[in-house]
This record gives C-alpha cells, sequence and structure tokens, in this order.
C-alpha cells in the first residue's frame, strides 16, 4: 500500500520514529529522503535527531564467551537427542543393568526383619543410627 | 514461506542439527537478545537467564519452524518479551530487597563519570515510561525491527506502535527538557 507523504505526516513519522528515515514505514522511505531536503523538515530531524543521540547513550554490555559457549552448548544435547538415546539398545542396556543393580543394593541393605520405619533412608534407618 | 525472511535458510540448517549454522547464528542473535532482556529488565544476570531460556526455546522451534508470514527474528523478539514480561510480574508481586551497591575501588575519570550518569539517566526515563511505549521504543530505537515486525513482536497493529512511540518519545522529550533545565 503507497501512502502519500506531506508534511504533516513527516512530523508524525518524525515524532514517533526518530531522525533515522531507515526505521520509517519503508512504503514512505524515498519520498521522506526527497522531503528531508527542505529546511523546515530539516529542522524537524535535527530536533528529532537530538532525542535519538540522547537515547544512543545508554549502551549494554556485549554477551560474554561464558555466555555465549553455554548457549551454543545448549543446543549440542538437543531433547530429542536424548531421548533418542534411551530408546537405543546402549540405552535400554543401560537401564536394565542400572535396575539389577539397584535390586542388589536394595536387598542387601534391608534389615533381615524388613521392618521400615518412617526414619528409613537409602543410607539406612536413621531413628536406629541416633543410638 | 516468508521468502525474505534472512534467517530462513540457517534455521532449517539448525532444525537439522547443524553446528555452523548454530554458532552463526549464535553470534548474529546473542548480542540483539541479550541487550533486549538488559534493557527490559535492568539485571545482568537475569537478562542472561532469559537470553538463555530465548535460545532453548529457538532450539525447539527450529526444528518443527515452518516460514509464513513472521520472520524468524520477530518471532525470537516475542519470546524475550515475554519471558520479560513474566519475571517483571513475579517482581511487582514479590518485595524485593534493595540491592546493595557496587563499589568500584578505582574512582573512575570525570568523563567516565559523567558519560554513565547521562546513561543511567537515560536509562531511568525509559524505565519510568509506561510498560508498552518502553516496549515499543526498544524495540524500534534500540532492536531496530522495522514497524511491521515491532508491531507483530507485541501483537499489536502498526498504527498502536506508533503511537506508543510517539507518546513515548514526547515523554522522554519532555523529562530530559526538565532535566537540563535543572542541571543549567
Amino acid at each position: 500500500m503507497t501512502e502519500t507523504l506531506t508534511e504533516a505526516r513527516f512530523i508524525e513519522l518524525a515524532d514517533a520514529y526518530g531522525a533515522v528515515v531507515a526505521r520509517w514505514p519503508e512504503a514512505v522511505r524515498a519520498d521522506a529522503m526527497a522531503m528531508a531536503t527542505r529546511p523546515a523538515m530539516q529542522a524537524v530531524l535535527v530536533e528529532a535527531e537530538r532525542l535519538d543521540t540522547r537515547l544512543d547513550l545508554w549502551t549494554v554490555e556485549a554477551p560474554s564467551a561464558a555466555l555465549r559457549d553455554r548457549v551454543i552448548s545448549s543446543h549440542r544435547t538437543p531433547l530429542s537427542r536424548r531421548a533418542r538415546l534411551w530408546w537405543s539398545g546402549i540405552g535400554i542396556a543401560t537401564a536394565l543393568a542400572g535396575a539389577v543393580a539397584g535390586s542388589v543394593a536394595a536387598s542387601a541393605a534391608l534389615p533381615s526383619d524388613h521392618a521400615v520405619s518412617d526414619d528409613a533412608t537409602a543410607f539406612g534407618d536413621l531413628s536406629q543410627q541416633d543410638s | 514461506m516468508s521468502a525474505d525472511d534472512p534467517d530462513a535458510g540457517l534455521v532449517a540448517r539448525i532444525g537439522r542439527g547443524d553446528e555452523v549454522a548454530t554458532r552463526m547464528f549464535v553470534g548474529a542473535k546473542l548480542p540483539r537478545i541479550l541487550a533486549l532482556a538488559r534493557r527490559m529488565l535492568g539485571d545482568a544476570a537475569e537478562a542472561e537467564d532469559v537470553a538463555q531460556e530465548t535460545f532453548l526455546r529457538a532450539w525447539k522451534q527450529a526444528a518443527r519452524w515452518q516460514p509464513g508470514a513472521a520472520r524468524f527474528d520477530t518471532w525470537l523478539h516475542t519470546v524475550t518479551l515475554n519471558l520479560c514480561r513474566d519475571r517483571l510480574r513475579r517482581r511487582q508481586e514479590t518485595v524485593m530487597p534493595e540491592l546493595p551497591e557496587v563499589v568500584d575501588p578505582q574512582p573512575p575519570a570525570d568523563a567516565m563519570v559523567d558519560e554513565a550518569a547521562q546513561a543511567g539517566a537515560v536509562q531511568r526515563a525509559i524505565d519510568a515510561l509506561p510498560e508498552r511505549q518502553r516496549e515499543a521504543l526498544l524495540l524500534v530505537h534500540y532492536q531496530d525491527l522495522t514497524n511491521i515486525a515491532a508491531a507483530d513482536a507485541m501483537e499489536i497493529s502498526v498504527e498502536a506502535l506508533e503511537s506508543l512511540l510517539s507518546r513515548g518519545r514526547r515523554s522522554l522529550r519532555a523529562t530530559f527538557a526538565a532535566r537540563d533545565t535543572r542541571d543549567d
């Protein structure tokens, strides 16, 4: 859609987007550049530029190398890849081996009478250890 | 497909797990996304958290990205804005303890003090704007988004964006004029 650029509209655009015409709506940029040669419109741009320059004083630090590396690393181990590994033979074998080892460890840790209190943990019964 | 989306090819490669594309993408986008979060939140550590979260979402999105009307860069800005808004909302719901002032062991030169003071004044003036005016200004002036992209990121019309920008800049001009008069 084309937009007819009037001086009033030029002032509105400078008021909203500032003095850099590249930030203005694409449809009016060419006309705006031509209109910017008029002394009255130049004054409008100078005024807008004063605010732009002031806003540019607020700069922020660039990302650290550590942050950049963390962000890149976060792509190397996407969830989908972890999921694929899980369903692979290695994942299943690892899970089975873990389950067997866990069963052995659990049976070895259980007391002979299997009386498990509320204070029982993986490291034994805390209520019995206190005494 | 958005034929004019300059990131479309890169995003497709990232979706296929291309590490070179990932590095290029992070190099190009991280400074912009971090800057937006930093200016929105005013806190470096929180801004880093938001940037990391934004990219985690980008990796997931890249694999299923269907280029359409919106550019990927605009989508990234929308995600960042939403994450920042959530954090700002949570801050308002919690009483924040006053942060200790960081003391620089070496007194900086006068010029640096003046520059830092002016930058601080700009930051405070922008922070004092209503939320939507602040967002519009950050997206157009600092992030250099086009009016259409900025309006898309904020999910408003271009006319509404323009109105927010005008009111925001007018308010800032008044703030700075008052400050300059006081300093003279």
